[in-house]
């Protein structure tokens, strides 16, 4: 009995994995790191991870997780609040609407319209923080860090399916 | 019977949520964009929190990166280390002659101000932060930075390093704060060209080189020139190094921070004793607070009587 309650706690936490890792990849990337050229091309690590768990592993990430992951980029970053939400909530519903373009395809295909997703994603955020600011928000290095997430996506991809064959599959 | 048509109409409020919970959401995003617009208490006391709570992970995890960029750089360091030497003897030998220039200043200074009856300013107090989060690209340029507890820093104080302004405090916790650094599109600076001494307000506008604004039009402002603060609005005391005007083509005046903003470590919270808009924190004052001051009040009162 108490080894299949202790199965059960366990296959709970195993089902934290997709939020748990999203957010120790995000934090890790804003770590502090000598490298200057990096700073004005901020990946957005939460784009890669959300869209990732979207498609491979929609039971365990829902409409909540994805909320939580832009509340808590909002809260971590300057920009206005609610507007990562937003970003976020975006690659949530471009998913959802067009599920049989997205599933079960190739890891080239994938990548391909993450980059379509991403790019979307990225010019709403630029659309909003501007209007908030009254002031256009500098293009070229939106464009900078829109390039670094499209060419992280397969490390941030090939974390996370680890992660999925490790830890989910036997559930 | 009832129960079945209760459970019907539950059903159908559910189905309806989810339907059209993507929705509601989004609204809820955008209520917060309003709510966090009016910088609300709650809004504050949100975020200090999760820096607070989020601290600790980010020492954790910042051990790794630190390790990688700390081999980068012994890399790279070892490939100049000959020049690196040189460049160091000659800064050394210039360093030595404006040592004795410096001793022979301050006792000119100290004589005059003698003379002048002239009272010094307090002397500021730092409290050094070690970054363990740093936020820069297209849409804000921060850094969290880990005091300890207790935390002593305040809304608005200045942050520096060793050469010059790094930004200011924004958002205060328990054993963290978070620094707007000068690059950042919120920033506001206060400054003067130190030569001409033509004031103006130096804005971040999230690139490398915030703009200097507000400049009157017949005023002398050349490429090379150095820039620091002001003191004007009593928030950061005069004379601390902001940085060097980079270009000043079409009216539009570049300024490059003296301080490499994307390779910083530790920063300084420094409290020079200034109230300025820390004035405006006044009303984020907790329960103890508000009853020692209102102690203090019928203290006072009773003495007048």
């Amino acid at each position: 009995m108490r080894k299949y309650q202790n199965r059960k706690i366990l296959n709970t936490l195993k089902l934290l994995i997709p939020i748990t890792s999203t957010i120790l990849l995000m934090l890790f990337f804003l770590s502090p790191n000598s490298f200057s050229f990096w700073s004005y091309m901020t990946p957005s690590i939460a784009m890669c991870c959300v869209y990732y768990w979207l498609l491979n592993g929609p039971e365990n990430f829902d409409l909540g997780s994805v909320y939580i992951i832009g509340a808590l980029e909002d809260l971590l970053s300057t920009t206005p609040l609610g507007v990562n939400i937003i970003t976020l909530l975006v690659i949530y519903i471009i998913i959802s609407n067009q599920e049989k373009f997205f599933y079960r395809k190739t890891f080239d295909v994938t990548w391909w319209s993450f980059s379509i997703v991403a790019a979307i994603s990225f010019v709403i955020k630029w659309v909003i923080i501007s209007i908030y600011y009254q002031k256009a928000i500098p293009v070229d290095l939106m464009i900078l860090s829109y390039c670094m997430t499209f060419v992280l996506y397969p490390i941030i991809a090939m974390i996370n399916n680890y992660l999925k064959e490790k830890f989910l599959s036997e559930i | 019977m009832k129960r079945d048509r209760f459970s019907f109409h539950f059903n159908n409020l559910k189905s309806w949520a989810r339907k059209f919970a993507t929705v509601i959401l989004i609204l809820s995003a955008f209520f917060i964009m309003l709510v966090g617009k009016s910088d609300t208490i709650i809004v504050e006391k949100t975020i200090s929190l999760t820096m607070d709570v989020v601290t600790p992970i980010m020492r954790v995890l910042s051990i790794p990166a630190k390790a990688i960029s700390n081999t980068s750089d012994e890399i790279k360091n070892s490939f100049n280390i000959k020049e690196e030497n040189r460049r160091l003897r000659i800064i050394n030998d210039e360093l030595i002659k404006w040592k004795s220039e410096a001793f022979r200043l301050r006792i000119e200074n100290q004589n005059l101000s003698d003379l002048l009856n002239y009272i010094t300013p307090p002397e500021a107090k730092y409290l050094t932060a070690h970054i363990v989060a740093e936020e820069s690209g297209a849409f804000a340029h921060s850094v969290i930075a880990y005091t300890g507890y207790p935390n002593n820093s305040k809304k608005g104080q200045a942050a520096v390093s060793a050469k010059g302004l790094v930004g200011r405090v924004d958002k205060v916790g328990v054993n963290s704060s978070r620094v707007i650094l000068l690059t950042d599109i919120n920033s506001r600076i206060p400054v003067v060209v130190e030569e001409t001494r033509v004031r103006g307000i130096l804005a971040g506008n999230n690139t490398s080189m915030p703009n200097m604004r507000f400049i009157a039009l017949d005023s002398e402002v050349n490429v090379g020139d150095r820039i620091v603060t002001s003191g004007i609005a009593g928030v950061f005391p005069p004379g601390i190094p902001v940085g060097i005007i980079k270009s000043t083509e079409s009216g539009i005046v570049k300024v490059r921070p003296t301080v490499n903003l994307d390779q910083l470590e530790y920063i300084k919270i420094v409290d020079y004793g200034l109230k300025g808009i820390l004035d405006e924190t006044k009303h984020i004052i907790t329960e103890k607070e508000a009853e020692e001051d209102k102690l203090k009040e019928k203290e006072l009162e009773k003495s007048k009587k």
